[in-house]
C-alpha cells in the first residue's frame, strides 16, 4: 500500500471519521506555517503579502509529488504562499539555500526564463519553493506532499463551513487566522 | 288546456337571483378592502395591471348584480302574466261549460225560447276574452369583460410585497368560493326555469355564461397574484422588469426578449439586446426555468448574471434530474447522456461549482474572489459547463482552458481546483493585476477513437468562438489580456475557434497538443502569439497529431519546456492532471510555470 505524506495508508485513512480527518488536516495547516514561518525569518521579518487565502485542500492528484492512486476525489495537498520585494530587486537566493542546507533538506536549484528558484524537499512530506523573480518579486510557497482522505470535497466543505477567517493582505512571519474548530458551528453553507 | 309555466320554478329562479344579487353587492366592500391591501408598496405597471383589474371586476360585479335583479324583475312580471293567463283560460273553460249546460236546455225548450236564452246568456254570461295573454320575454344578459394581465411593450419595472399579492390571492379564492356555489345555483335555478317555463320566451341567455367568465376572470387575478408574488420572491423582494413578469404571469415574451433569444444572434447582439431589456439580477432569478435555461447559455450576456441562471439550472437538474434531462431535450437526442450519467455528472458539476465557490473565496485582490457559472447546457448531446475563479466581467486578465478527449462536467472540481492554483502562480508574477480563470468544458469532448477526426473540434470551436466574443461584447471595457489555453484535443479545438473570433486573442498556449490542421495554421489564428509545449515523455500528443501538424513545428511558435528546468520537475505524461506523476498543471511542474507566467506577463 502506497503510503502518503504523513505515512498513512488509504487504509488507515479510511478508518477515520470526518471529524478525525479535520483534525489531522487542522494539524497539517499548522506545521505549514510553522515552515512558512521560518523560512521568512530567513530573508525578512517584516510585512509579507499574503497570496490568498490557504486553508483549503488542492487536487492530491496534482500535488507536487506522486501518490499512486491518488486521485481528486481521495486526495489533497495543502499549499500558501506569501511574497515580499527585496529592496533594489535583490535576487539572492543564497540566505534560504544555506537554510535549506542546514536543515538537512534536498535542495534543487532551477531557472525558469529569468526567474530563479531553489525548491527544497524536506524528506517528511513537504516542500518548499523561494523564487527571485525578475520583476522584483520574491514568493515563498510551502507544499505538502500529497494526503489520503476519504473525501476531498467533503473535507474541503467541512473547513470552508466552519471558516470565519478574514485572511490579511499582509502579516510578519507566523500571523496567521486561527484554523476552526471542529465544534465551531458551520457559518458558510454550499450556494448549490 | 294549461300553460307551461312552472310557478315554483319560476319562484325559485327569481329568489335565487335575488339572492345571489345581493350577496354579490354585499360582498362588494371587503373584496375592494382586499384588493386596495395588496395594492401597498405596489408600483409601476404591473400595479396599473392590477387596479385596472380591480376596477372591472367592480364594475362587472355591479353590473352583474344589476342584470340579476333585472331578471328577478322579469320572472315575476312573467309569474303574473302567467296567473293573468291562466285565470282567462279557467274563465274561457268555464264559461264553455255553461254554454254545453245551456245547449241542453235548448235542446230540451224547442225552438221557440231559443231567442230568450240567446240574448239572456248574451247579457248575463258574455263569452270572455279568446285572446291568449302573451307573455314578456326573459333577457338574462351579461357578459364579463376581460382583464390585461400582461404590460405587453410597456418598459420600466414594477414592485411588490410578495406577502401581500399572495394574501389578496388567498382572500379572493375564498370570497370566489361562495360566489361559485351561488353560480351553480343559478345556472341549476335557470335550467329548471327554461325547462318547466317554455310559455315564457327568452330573449337572451348570456348571464349564466358570462357569470361564469366573470369567476373565471377572478380566478386569474388571484392566479396572476400569486405568478408574480413568486416572483417577486424568487428575485429577493425587489422590483422586475415588466418582461420578466410577463413571462412569470404568462409565459408571453415581450419583444424585447424575443429578440434576445433569437438564436441566429451573434454576441454582440445578444449583449445588445440584453443591454436594452435592462433584466437585473432580480429579474434573472425570477425567470422560469426554460428561460434561465437559454439565458446560461447565451454568449454576450454578463458573467455575473449568466452564472444567476446557470446555477438555477444546475440546482433544478439536481432536485429533479428527470425533469432537466426532458428540457434539455437529451431525451430525445441521438447520443446524449443517459439519466444516469447526467444524474452523476450533474452532481459531480454541483460539487465542482462549491468547490470552486470555496477556493475563491481565498483568491487575493485585486481578483474577485467570486466563482461563477458562465453557462450550464447541452452540445451535441453532451452535457456543457464553463466555471470561473474570479469575475469574467471585470478581471483584467482573462484565461480559458479548454479540456481535450474524454473530459466532461462531472470533472469541473479538478479543473477548478487546478484554475485556482494557476490563477495563484499568475498572481505571483504580477500581484496588481486581477486574474479570472475559466475551466471551459463547452463542447463534446471525443472519445479516443474521435480523436483523429476534426468534427469535435469544430463543433468546439464553433462554441469556444462564440464563448470568447461574448467575454469581449459583455463587458463594457475589454479585459488588458485574454489567454487562450488548450490542452490536447482542446488545443485542437481552440485553434478551430480563434480562426473565428472577431476580437483578436493576446496569448494561445498548446500543451500536449493533438495537433492543428492546415486551416488552423497560426498564420490563420486571430492571436498575438501562439505558445506550444510537449513533455518527451508524453506519449499521446505524437498519436493524436496523426493527420495534424505539431504546433511547435510552426516557425511562428514559440515553443518552451515541460521538461525539467534544471533538476526541476519535467511532464511525466500527457495529462493535464494525472493521478500520480507530474501533469502539465502540475503546481510544480516547468510547464505551469511558464504558462503561469505567459498568463500573467504574456511572456514565457
Amino acid at each position: 500500500m502506497h503510503t502518503d505524506a504523513a505515512g498513512l495508508t488509504q487504509d488507515d485513512v479510511v478508518k477515520m471519521s470526518l471529524h478525525q480527518e479535520f483534525d489531522v488536516y487542522r494539524h497539517h495547516y499548522e506545521h505549514m506555517q510553522r515552515l512558512l514561518k521560518e523560512a521568512q525569518l530567513q530573508v525578512h521579518d517584516g510585512e509579507w503579502e499574503w497570496g490568498g487565502g490557504d486553508d483549503l485542500p488542492m487536487n492530491g492528484a496534482d500535488g507536487v509529488a506522486a501518490l499512486t492512486g491518488s486521485t481528486f476525489k481521495n486526495s489533497y495537498y495543502l499549499t500558501s504562499t506569501r511574497l515580499w520585494s527585496p529592496p533594489g530587486r535583490q535576487r539572492d537566493l543564497q540566505p534560504m539555500t544555506d537554510y535549506f542546507t542546514e536543515q538537512g533538506w534536498t535542495i534543487q536549484h532551477r531557472t525558469i526564463a529569468e526567474d530563479q528558484e531553489v525548491w527544497a524537499t524536506t524528506g517528511d512530506g513537504w516542500q518548499i519553493q523561494y523564487t527571485a523573480q525578475e520583476n522584483g518579486n520574491n514568493p515563498l510557497t510551502v507544499y505538502s506532499e500529497p494526503f489520503w482522505t476519504n473525501d476531498s470535497n467533503a473535507l474541503s466543505t467541512a473547513v470552508y463551513g466552519r471558516s470565519t477567517a478574514t485572511f490579511p493582505d499582509q502579516s510578519r512571519p507566523g500571523v496567521y487566522p486561527d484554523f476552526p474548530e471542529w465544534d465551531d458551528p458551520i457559518v458558510n453553507k454550499p450556494k448549490i | 288546456m294549461g300553460i307551461e309555466f312552472d310557478d315554483a320554478a319560476a319562484s325559485r329562479l327569481a329568489d335565487c337571483a335575488a339572492e345571489v344579487a345581493l350577496s354579490l353587492r354585499a360582498s362588494a366592500q371587503p373584496r375592494r378592502n382586499n384588493a386596495e391591501a395588496a395594492l401597498h408598496d405596489f408600483d409601476g405597471a404591473y400595479s396599473r395591471l392590477f387596479e385596472a383589474a380591480r376596477v372591472t371586476e367592480s364594475q362587472d360585479r355591479t353590473r352583474l348584480a344589476t342584470a340579476l335583479e333585472s331578471l328577478v324583475e322579469q320572472v315575476r312580471t312573467a309569474q303574473r302574466q302567467a296567473d293573468t293567463e291562466r285565470e282567462r283560460l279557467a274563465d274561457v273553460a268555464a264559461w264553455r261549460q255553461r254554454e254545453a249546460d245551456r245547449d241542453l236546455v235548448r235542446a230540451g225548450g224547442g225552438l221557440p225560447l231559443q231567442p230568450v236564452l240567446d240574448w239572456s246568456s248574451s247579457v248575463f254570461d258574455p263569452e270572455p276574452s279568446g285572446r291568449p295573454q302573451r307573455p314578456s320575454p326573459v333577457s338574462a344578459v351579461f357578459s364579463a369583460r376581460s382583464r390585461q394581465r400582461t404590460g405587453g411593450r410597456s418598459g420600466g419595472r414594477s414592485g411588490a410585497d410578495p406577502a401581500r399579492l399572495r394574501k389578496f390571492a388567498a382572500v379572493a379564492r375564498v370570497q370566489d368560493s361562495s360566489t361559485e356555489q351561488d353560480l351553480v345555483r343559478m345556472r341549476n335555478a335557470w335550467a329548471v326555469f327554461r325547462n318547466r317555463c317554455s310559455w315564457v320566451p327568452v330573449d337572451g341567455a348570456t348571464l349564466p355564461g358570462g357569470f361564469g367568465d366573470y369567476l373565471n376572470e377572478n380566478a386569474d387575478d388571484a392566479t396572476w397574484g400569486d405568478r408574480i408574488a413568486d416572483a417577486f420572491s424568487a428575485a429577493g423582494g425587489v422590483s422586475l422588469a415588466i418582461a420578466t413578469l410577463d413571462i412569470a404571469v404568462a409565459s408571453t415574451f415581450s419583444p424585447g426578449l424575443q429578440r434576445l433569444l433569437d438564436p441566429s444572434l451573434t454576441p454582440a447582439e445578444v449583449a445588445a439586446a440584453w443591454a436594452a431589456l435592462g433584466f437585473s439580477d432580480a429579474d434573472v432569478r425570477a425567470l422560469p426555468l426554460t428561460t434561465q435555461l437559454q439565458i446560461a447559455n447565451l454568449d454576450g450576456i454578463p458573467a455575473a448574471q449568466r452564472d444567476i441562471a446557470s446555477r438555477a439550472v444546475l440546482s433544478a437538474a439536481v432536485e429533479d434530474p428527470e425533469r432537466v434531462y426532458r428540457l434539455m431535450g437529451l431525451r430525445d437526442t441521438d447520443g446524449a447522456v443517459s439519466l444516469d450519467e447526467f444524474r452523476e455528472q450533474v452532481v459531480a458539476l454541483r460539487d465542482g461549482v462549491n468547490r470552486a465557490d470555496q477556493l475563491a473565496t481565498r483568491v487575493k485582490d485585486p481578483s474577485e474572489d467570486v466563482a461563477q457559472l458562465v453557462g450550464f447546457g447541452v452540445s451535441n448531446g453532451a452535457l456543457v459547463a464553463a466555471v470561473v475563479i474570479g469575475d469574467l466581467d471585470t478581471a483584467s486578465n482573462v484565461t480559458v482552458n479548454v479540456p481535450g478527449a474524454k473530459t466532461n462536467v462531472g470533472g469541473m472540481g479538478e479543473n477548478v481546483t487546478a484554475a485556482s492554483a494557476l490563477l495563484k502562480a499568475a498572481w505571483r508574477g504580477r500581484p496588481d493585476e486581477s486574474f479570472a480563470v475559466v475551466s471551459w468544458i463547452g463542447y463534446r469532448t471525443p472519445e479516443p477513437v474521435e480523436v483523429f477526426s476534426q468534427k469535435r473540434a469544430i463543433n468546439g470551436g464553433a462554441n469556444l468562438a462564440s464563448f470568447l466574443d461574448g467575454i469581449h461584447d459583455s463587458r463594457g471595457s475589454a479585459p488588458r489580456s485574454v489567454t487562450v489555453l488548450g490542452h490536447s484535443y482542446g488545443s485542437t479545438t481552440a485553434a478551430q475557434a480563434l480562426t473565428q473570433t472577431r476580437y483578436r486573442i493576446d496569448s494561445f498556449v498548446s500543451y500536449g497538443s493533438a495537433g492543428f490542421t492546415d486551416t488552423t495554421t497560426p498564420a490563420h489564428l486571430n492571436v498575438d502569439q501562439v505558445y506550444a509545449t510537449e513533455g518527451s515523455a508524453d506519449r499521446w500528443a505524437n498519436v493524436g497529431q496523426f493527420g495534424r501538424t505539431d504546433p511547435r513545428e510552426f516557425e511562428d511558435v514559440d515553443t518552451f519546456s515541460a521538461e525539467a528546468s534544471d533538476d526541476g520537475k519535467k511532464v511525466t505524461g500527457h495529462d493535464m492532471f494525472p493521478d500520480s506523476g507530474v501533469g502539465y498543471l502540475s503546481p510544480n511542474a516547468t510547464s505551469q510555470h511558464t504558462i503561469a507566467k505567459i498568463i500573467a506577463t504574456g511572456k514565457p
